[in-house]
């Protein structure tokens, strides 16, 4: 993978993407996470119970 | 979740507990990138060492009206599993841990490199892939982590995921 490929850009940028998220503040992650649990709840087997639930905050 | 919060740090003040933090993967995402995790882990320090330390915050919760899923408590809307410190890295941790602010209220996070210790004691898949997160992305201070595993004999963990998950030796 050469010094300016594109899979290597692409690969830094997601980094990135992910320290600038990991510095958001405490609350916005929980509200991040808790869209995380409805998406997740979202796309289980149809016809199966969710077994874990979204958290009513 | 600050409703949540503010229960739990009712249970210190009321002495119901001597301490507490918060553990697993919210304490992770304190300190990384939002990961999905449906439970909150609260690692406590009970007020005696006797055999059924859930039950007197149970029952004070159960009075409260919160109710249990398996084994966590629902505290508004939250499940909590509570559970008690149960060698000297998580009582080191939970009495050194972070005070954090959610909101207006004040709570506790377990510090990233004793967050990092306690994941390379438990080890499971999840931890690995937790560890390698805090690396990439929230790098715990070296020196002061090297010292709390040398307290707690992770040296040698510590290595191995160093050379199998980071490539490093």
């Amino acid at each position: 993978m050469g010094r300016n490929s594109p899979l290597k850009k692409i690969i830094e940028a997601k980094a990135r993407r992910r320290k600038d998220l990991a510095k958001l503040p405490f609350e916005e992650k929980i509200r991040i996470l808790v869209r995380l649990q409805e998406m997740a709840g979202g796309i289980r087997k149809p016809g199966k119970p969710q077994t874990k639930g979204v958290w009513q905050i | 979740m600050e409703k949540t919060l503010k229960v739990i740090g009712e249970l210190k003040k009321r002495g119901i507990i001597l301490d507490y933090a918060i553990g697993g993967g919210i304490a992770a995402l304190y300190y990384i990138e939002p990961l999905l995790t449906y439970d909150l882990d609260i690692f406590f320090v009970p007020v005696e060492d006797k055999i059924d330390v859930l039950a007197p915050l149970y029952r004070w919760l159960s009075d409260k009206g919160y109710g249990y899923e398996r084994e966590h408590i629902v505290i508004e809307g939250v499940p909590v599993q509570f559970i008690p410190v149960y060698n000297d890295l998580v009582r080191e941790a939970v009495g050194t841990a972070r005070e954090v602010k959610y909101g207006g209220t004040r709570t506790k996070v377990l510090g990233r490199e004793f967050l990092v210790a306690v994941m390379l004691q438990t080890y499971r898949p999840k931890d690995k892939e937790r560890l390698a997160r805090i690396y990439e992305e929230s790098k715990p201070d070296g020196r002061k982590l090297l010292g709390i595993l040398k307290r707690h004999g992770l040296i040698d963990r510590y290595r191995e995921f160093l050379e199998k998950n980071l490539g490093k030796k």
